[in-house]
């Protein structure tokens, strides 16, 4: 669905502040995937994620959306962005509409859908993005911060994209507004099929969600896995400045104590299920040898 | 715990309730509902609470940006309705907010750092020495002719420390500093405040809706709908997961994994704060119960 | 596009242009803005530009990076230069359809193409080799005579500091909310002028929120920071005239007089 073929990407190429943001990406991702984009600020993800619907075009290398060449001269990039939805960080601040339904239709309008056609979808939007109808007809700028970022979301998802990027969508929110959030995408991603990148600084935060970890550093693809093995190499992760989860930290101190712990310990659930049966009552054995 | 009584304490409210009207519709909220605090000299204290829940409306209420609608705030023994005395307050209480884009004004670093210093009129040589000075204590004297906007997030905040530090404050009242930053950012951000804290004495009021910002606070006070719901240590505090998610917040994960497994009668300290805490009260519960 | 504006940046460096004194600088340059328009011939432009070089050389800006400056009012310069040449009455030399040149509007298009550029170039020197805090203290103490008619000077110079501290940050900020728009198929970077001229409005609501925001949050932080307007202000760095700023003076009387020479000598062709 999504495939990278070594691409690199450079700002202000010739310039005096020439910038190489990626070198040499190759990956890809299946459809339907739930893929997490982890890395530090300068990493490359946001250059990587813009990439993929056109808003910037590879220096060198090819970027493969269902088999088609962006890059190439006749590519549709519009088309394109309907497919591949991206939502920028603090993509509040693209709210500018009188309501908040209008904003969301505002998307589907520039598909050249009819205001019917438009106003079902960004309702529809709307309610998986967790906006009860009370709020459509009101100000975008009356909502609360969590609110006003569940808008913008859904004037993205109204557009029925394939693919669902997500640039740190919980960033500046408070744990209830985070929680929130990453539960609808979690719940879009289910009912809707979606392929979803979620880029995010929280370690916990795509442990929960993803299926695959896509890990960059330095402008490169450092690591794309499973959670478990990404976690399983916690001392390169914070080699190159990214945290593994705190509980994971936890189990790699048992561990280190000589205590048989399973791997793959990222949340708190894993950890409580590896636990218990070290902790629970004395075994039935135990108790005959006490 | 030492006793708290007026005269010791450098922040002093009382009572204080906080209320705006909205001209339009005309009606009257009441964000703040009768908070009585107290902040002692050298101490790091964190307002935690979900938003909306009156911390920022708190802060503000410490250096007379806005003033209370009843009750008072005594700021090292000036009342903050004192009008004549606003900048004496200002001077004492330096204030960092969130966006670090929205709170530099010039265009060189040191150059914003001797803003606030300028305001008050400090000569000449004092203010070179406040302005090195103000730099040293962030670590950002490296970057003194760099411009903001080519900073990272978590060096402009630093240099918005600097730029309340440089008036000598007593107090410093950081409203969500660390909300917009990533974590390189954030830690920067917090060693800098604790390192002022426990080197310079300096006290702080640290406000953020993330606990494990709130680790290492001397007293931990959560906020809601506009009064203090909670107050203690943070080992007094973070224990209480239940009351905690009620009002928004969450816990550290090594503070849930302890939550969890007493809720299983394991009766292990619940009081961890971190990974090493945890791991090691672990690691001894298990010991033990191998040498049974 | 955005990126292109060299108008207002400063490119630090430590060359004698810029250690001059800001008031020297700006004085300076207004004579060059008087001297950009009483040139009368070719003759006084040769002298200008071998001024504007030599600054330019001593200053150890790209010259490159000078000329970039001028990209984002190319449209402009066009602009002035067509309009003068077709509509300028005078001897005709050419003639199409509705279409005549004459040998005036030939002149005068040069004319007015290279005072365009002359200023452009100019100022934009003055602001790459001047930091904007010594540019608004500089303006600041210039203007400060006039406070007594009634002028702000202090308040003048505080607004040009927060527009030029802003001014990255809000394109910045333009170039992700449009990118925010196109995202959700906003024709900006796509179709026809029309339909991105439309799609400009869902850039610039967003901006202005985002701008007023920010002023808010900029008053308040101010007002923590104890700003009360300039009275008793002091300064990190106070202005001095150095024994250098003499010679900026003697430079620019020297082509003052050489200009007036030459105009006077060759007159107006």
């Amino acid at each position: 669905m999504i495939k990278l073929e070594n691409v690199s990407y450079i700002y202000m190429q010739g310039g005096p502040f020439e910038k190489t943001a990626l070198e040499d990406v190759s990956f890809s991702i299946n459809p339907g995937e739930f893929v997490g984009v982890i890395g530090h600020t300068g990493s490359g993800k946001s250059t990587m994620i813009q990439l993929l619907n056109g808003l910037l075009k590879p220096s060198s290398g090819r970027v493969l959306i269902d088999g088609e060449d962006i890059g190439s001269k006749g590519a549709d990039l519009r088309a394109l962005r309907f497919k591949v939805g991206l939502v920028m960080q603090y993509p509040e601040y693209q709210l500018f509409e009188e309501t908040v339904i209008k904003d969301i239709c505002f998307g589907p309008l520039n598909m050249g859908l009819t205001k019917a056609e438009a106003r079902q979808r960004a309702e529809f939007a709307a309610n998986m993005a967790g906006l009860s109808h009370t709020l459509f007809e009101k100000s975008p700028f009356e909502l609360s911060g969590g609110q006003k970022r569940r808008a913008a979301i859904a004037g993205i998802l109204a557009m029925e994209p394939k693919i669902l990027i997500l640039d740190e969508p919980t960033a500046g929110l408070d744990p209830r507004g985070r929680d929130e959030i990453l539960f609808k995408i979690r719940d879009m991603h289910k009912r809707m099929n979606l392929t979803v990148l979620l880029v995010s600084h929280s370690m916990e935060d795509v442990a929960k969600l993803a299926d695959r970890i896509l890990v960059m550093n330095g402008g490169r693809v450092e690591m794309f896995d499973v959670p478990d093995k990404v976690f399983s190499r916690s001392a390169r992760l914070r080699e190159i400045g990214l945290s593994v989860p705190q509980i994971t930290n936890v189990a790699d101190r048992l561990r280190k104590a000589g205590i048989d712990i399973p791997k793959g310990i990222y949340t708190t659930g894993d950890a409580f299920r590896a636990l218990m049966p070290l902790l629970s009552e004395p075994l039935p054995e135990r108790r005959e040898n006490a | 715990m030492e006793e708290i009584n007026g005269a010791q304490s450098i922040v002093s409210v009382r009572d204080l309730k906080f209320e705006y009207t909205d001209e339009e519709s005309d009606t009257r909220t009441e964000v703040l509902k009768g908070v009585s605090l107290d902040v002692r000299p050298g101490e790091f204290l964190a307002v935690l609470g979900h938003n909306g829940s009156g911390k920022s409306t708190l802060a503000k209420h410490l250096n007379a940006i806005l003033l209370p609608t009843s009750g008072s705030v005594v700021v090292d023994g000036i009342d903050t309705s004192d009008t004549d005395r606003l900048f004496d307050i200002r001077r004492r209480v330096g204030m960092v907010f969130q966006n670090p884009d929205n709170q530099l004004v010039a265009t060189i670093v040191e150059e914003d750092v001797a803003f606030a210093p300028e305001n008050l009129g400090v000569p000449g040589d004092e203010l070179r020495r406040r302005v090195d000075e103000a730099l040293e204590l962030v670590g950002m004297s490296r970057f003194k002719r760099h411009a903001p906007h080519m900073l990272s997030g978590g060096q402009k905040q630093r240099v918005a420390i600097a730029g309340v530090l440089a008036m000598q404050p007593k107090i410093l009242v950081m409203d969500e500093p660390t909300a917009m930053l990533d974590p390189s950012g954030r830690r920067e951000v917090l060693n800098t405040v604790s390192r002022l804290n426990r080197e310079q004495g300096m006290t702080v009021v640290f406000i953020t809706h993330y606990m494990d910002e709130a680790v290492k606070a001397d007293r931990v006070i959560v906020m809601d709908s506009g009064v203090i719901a909670m107050q203690g240590t943070p080992r007094e505090i973070f224990p209480q997961v239940e009351r905690l998610v009620e009002l928004g917040l969450d816990t550290p994960q090594s503070t849930y994994l302890m939550y969890m497994l007493n809720k299983q009668g394991l009766g292990l300290d619940g009081s961890v704060l971190d990974d090493k805490e945890c791991a090691e009260a672990l690691i001894r519960r298990i010991k033990r119960k191998a040498e049974n | 596009m955005l990126k292109d504006i060299t108008l207002g940046q400063f490119f630090p460096g430590d060359s004698f242009i810029h250690r001059l004194d800001p008031r020297t600088k700006i004085l300076i340059m207004l004579v060059y803005i008087v001297l950009v328009f009483i040139i009368k011939n070719f003759y006084g432009y040769a002298a200008l530009t071998l001024f504007l070089a030599a600054c330019v050389f001593v200053s150890r800006i790209p010259p490159r990076f000078l000329i970039k400056g001028l990209k984002p009012i190319l449209i402009f310069i066009v602009f002035t230069g067509v309009f003068n040449l077709f509509l300028t009455g005078g001897t005709p030399i050419w003639h199409w359809w509705i279409f005549t040149v004459t040998e005036e509007g030939v002149r005068f298009a040069a004319f007015m193409v290279l005072r365009l550029i002359f200023l452009i170039l100019g100022t934009s020197l003055l602001t790459l080799t001047t930091s904007p805090i010594a540019l608004t203290d500089g303006l600041e103490i210039l203007l400060s005579p006039f406070k007594k008619i009634g002028l702000p000077a202090h308040e003048i110079s505080m607004m040009m500091t927060i527009a030029l501290r802003f001014i990255p940050t809000l394109l910045d900020e333009t170039d992700k909310i449009m990118k925010a728009q196109s995202a959700r198929g906003a024709s900006i970077d796509t179709g026809s002028i029309f339909s991105r001229a439309k799609a400009m409005v869902p850039v610039l609501i967003p901006l202005f929120i985002s701008a007023f925001r920010r002023a808010d949050e900029l008053a308040t932080a101010m007002e923590c920071r104890c700003y009360r307007g300039g009275d008793g202000r002091t300064r990190l760095y106070e202005l001095r005239y150095k024994s250098t700023d003499l010679f900026g003076w003697i430079f620019i009387c020297l082509l003052f007089a050489v200009i007036l020479a030459l105009n006077f000598v060759f007159g107006r062709f």
